[in-house]
């Protein structure tokens, strides 16, 4: 409330003065328009269905509706129909985060990662929760839920009766115990409804436009589980999400919409790309790094990659910066810690040393598209979600003994299929890497310590590399690494011989 | 020199006073604190970080440091600390603690943590070997606090930070409160003690608390000038206190220099620490520099 009054009141005045432009001038698109738009205009298809899921915006929280872009023509966004505050899928799946002691609005894919070891025994009790109206929309029944009279907690008393004690945040998740099993069984639960929700309203949505592709926007398109699912089961063919389907892509889909739309100005393609941040400077790294004494290579090109290849098959964790920052919370590989994929060992290393997290959360993987479905159970339009880390897939069964950092307890991965096109230099080190181990995937995470965000400039990768155990740092032509990992010597890789 | 080092803790501790001999037994008697049976690192991280001020000295250590942590007990913030190519090096008066550590370090797989038995009066390491000595909760316990401290702090490098944390005379005042009607009715009775509030549920933690806080045989406290006098008698440079002892400015930066050190605003500092820090035990950390 206070905000409301103290900020959000006074919009159109703030922007006006920050910018220096007159407040008529200020435009604004609605919540739901903005992550339409995000997720319609930056994708390659000229007419798609286009459905948007989030928390909350002015009232809306899903919305579905069709879009069309032609070459010399107008561009054209329509809203079919949108479900209101305090109905939301969002909302639903918020108020579990905090009940199995997650932050909410942020630490949402912290329950898809414990649903993958739990079974979906309590669906029955979430479907209390969550009506489905005769008209195809559903209905959150508020006897169990807070989250619209008090911003303390988000679920009632009747909501404790029904799933039982809330987690204490501050105590490890057991999954040896039934406690841990418990809370792992309402991840498993909650994850199952909405996925068969957002399945349904998209099949009815697939059914009414005939259109074979489909845009996902808003911060629920983030659940890769559910966007494989709808990919499978609503009868789309392609599924587009942007690599920002959150609140920060409705930036881009606002300035979309209004050149597209309110200015009517003809279309014109986006790069597919989500490289959109500041370029890192690798001789700002090889800068700092010379100061304080550590080792320094300028290196270029195929010598770089080489042995950066090196390094990975030596079992050395590597942070790798080039060029511009990605927009969005996925690491696409411009600011990503890169390490060998294999074993159980460095995943245990990673979560120990780097990332702190929690035991149960996967690594994503990265492969290049040639050889993606050599190791991965990706369906045809599945490379398409792939692209922006937006789904997760089955490893193949015969690969996972080998890729067993990367493989989540259920066989999946959130994998990126990586085109040559997007990010070269990544690519090429995925092939070096493959010529010297057989398997050319990566294990590819954000590059940020917990509770940081993803380093942009060198001096915060830099920052990041000596708060933790990160072996190799590479800025654009730099490579650095620290003294104490230049002495271990790491046995070679045995992996080689194996695969060969 | 020859030493032992049953279960790979070092043995280096030397026969000490009664007084010391006495606080280590009650040590030995109950660990302090101790782990969750099923506890792991991420745990023990997510339970650190709820303090601010862990976070804090965390964010200000250098990843490469050299750490020392004198009076470790169990060794959580020893494990806390032990991150990137940090070293640390954990000491204790007490054996049984130092198992308990030890044995969680091998459990959570960190090796760069040594846990070594010793009394912090002839700690048996080298002198300036150290980048940051830190000792919290300690000097309290010891028979006298200020020979104590010039102990440690030959353990840090010239240039290297002091981090002491003790018990405030004014933040002690509520405490020392409960305790005398504590004590009147036989520990049956303990008024208003907000952590005990908080761990109703968990009669061990609970134990642990009341030993700790209200039946300890050691116990002095020291006011904030104080410490600056024993600062200043061992070659110390005073860079700030946690909470703040400048009005109305919060830490930011743990190593760095306070932005103003004026000995009245610091007394009305510590009575805002009446309040502050008297629900809990009234511990204040200090920040220093070694010249």
């Amino acid at each position: 409330m206070k905000n409301s009054l103290g900020e959000k009141v006074w919009m159109r005045g703030i922007i006006s003065s920050h910018l220096g432009v007159p407040g008529r001038k200020v435009l604004f698109t609605e919540h739901h328009q903005s992550h339409a738009a995000a997720a319609f205009l930056t994708a390659p298809t000229c007419r798609a269905a286009i459905m948007t899921a989030d928390a909350v915006g002015e009232w809306a929280t899903l919305s579905v509706g069709d879009g069309e872009r032609l070459a010399n023509g107008p561009t054209t966004i329509r809203r079919f129909r949108e479900i209101r505050f305090p109905h939301s899928l969002g909302m639903l799946y918020s108020t579990f985060t905090a009940y199995l002691g997650f932050k909410v609005n942020e630490d949402e894919y912290k329950v898809m990662g414990l649903a993958a070891y739990g079974q979906p025994t309590l669906v029955e009790q979430v479907r209390k929760l969550i009506r489905r109206t005769p008209d195809g929309a559903f209905a959150l029944d508020l006897n169990y839920f807070e989250f619209h009279t008090t911003a303390e907690r988000c679920y009632s008393s009747r909501f404790i009766e029904l799933f039982g004690p809330s987690r204490n945040p501050y105590e490890p998740i057991d999954l040896d115990t039934a406690e841990g099993q418990r809370f792992a069984d309402c991840a498993a639960s909650v994850q199952r409804v909405l996925e068969d929700t957002l399945v349904q309203l998209a099949r009815a949505l697939h059914e009414e436009t005939g259109l074979p592709d489909l845009c996902l926007g808003g911060g629920v398109a983030l659940n890769g589980v559910a966007n494989a699912r709808i990919l499978a089961e609503s009868g789309f063919e392609r599924v587009f999400v942007p690599p920002a389907p959150g609140d920060a892509g409705c930036a881009i889909g606002a300035a979309l919409y209004c050149d597209r739309i309110c200015f009517g100005n003809p279309d014109r393609d986006l790069p597919d790309h989500p490289f959109w941040g500041p370029s890192v400077d690798g001789s700002e790294l090889a800068r700092l790094a010379r100061e304080d004494g550590h080792f320094v290579e300028d290196c270029y090109d195929d010598a770089l990659i080489d042995q950066i290849a090196d390094d990975l098959a030596a079992d050395r964790i590597v942070g790798w910066m080039e060029g511009a920052l990605e927009f969005g919370p996925r690491a696409l590989g411009h600011r990503s810690i890169l390490a060998a994929p294999h074993t159980t060992e460095m995943r245990d290393r990673l979560n120990r040393e780097i990332k702190y997290r929690e035991p149960f959360r996967p690594f994503a993987p990265v492969v290049p598209i040639e050889v993606a479905a050599r190791y991965f159970d990706i369906p045809p339009g599945g490379t398409r979600l792939a692209r922006f880390m937006s789904g997760v897939f089955p490893v193949r069964r015969e690969w996972r003994s080998r890729l067993q950092a990367i493989t989540h307890v259920d066989g999946t991965a959130r994998v990126q299929v990586l085109e040559p096109a997007m990010a070269p230099r990544l690519h090429a080190l995925l092939e070096a890497y493959g010529q010297r181990t057989g398997i050319p995937v990566l294990l590819n995470t954000s590059f940020n310590l917990a509770g940081e965000p993803i380093v942009n400039r060198a001096v915060e990768g830099y920052s990041t590399f000596l708060r933790c155990r990160i072996d190799v740092l590479v800025a654009g032509e730099t490579r650095v690494m620290k003294r104490t990992s230049a002495m271990t010597k790491t046995p070679v890789n045995t992996l080689k011989k194996e695969v060969a | 020199m020859r030493y032992e080092a049953p279960d790979g803790i070092p043995n280096l501790r030397l026969p000490g006073d009664t007084r010391t001999e006495v606080v280590r037994r009650f040590y030995e008697r109950a660990p302090f604190p101790d782990y969750p049976p099923r506890g792991c690192l991420s745990w023990l991280r997510a339970r650190a970080e709820r303090s601010e001020f862990a976070r804090l000295i965390d964010r200000a250590i250098p990843g490469d440091a050299r750490v020392v942590e004198i009076g470790c007990g169990t060794g959580q913030m020893s494990l806390y600390l032990a991150r990137a190519d940090r070293v640390v090096i954990s000491a204790d008066l007490t054996r049984a603690s130092l198992t308990l550590g030890a044995a969680a370090a091998r459990r959570f797989g960190l090796d760069q943590v040594q846990f070594v038995e010793t009394d912090l009066h002839y700690p048996g390491m080298r002198a300036g070997a150290f980048d940051v000595v830190y000792s919290s909760g300690v000097l309290h316990h010891t028979p006298d606090p200020s020979a104590a401290f010039a102990r440690i702090v030959r353990l840090a490098r010239p240039g290297g930070m002091i981090v002491l944390g003790v018990y405030n005379a004014f933040a002690r005042i509520p405490l020392r409160a409960r305790r005398f009607v504590a004590r009147l009715s036989g520990y049956r009775f303990i008024p208003c003690d907000p952590v005990l509030r908080d761990r109703e549920s968990e009669p061990a933690r609970r134990k642990a608390w009341v030993r700790d806080q209200y039946q300890h045989p050691e116990e002095h406290r020291h006011t904030l000038a104080e410490v600056q006098g024993w600062f200043a008698e061992n070659g110390v440079e005073y860079l700030r206190a946690y909470p703040s002892a400048v009005l109305c400015q919060d830490s930011e930066e743990l190593f760095a220099t306070a932005a103003d050190n004026w000995r009245l605003e610091g007394w009305l500092a510590q009575l805002g620490w009446i309040g502050a820090l008297g629900h809990e035990g009234g511990l204040f950390v200090t920040v220093g520099r070694r010249a």
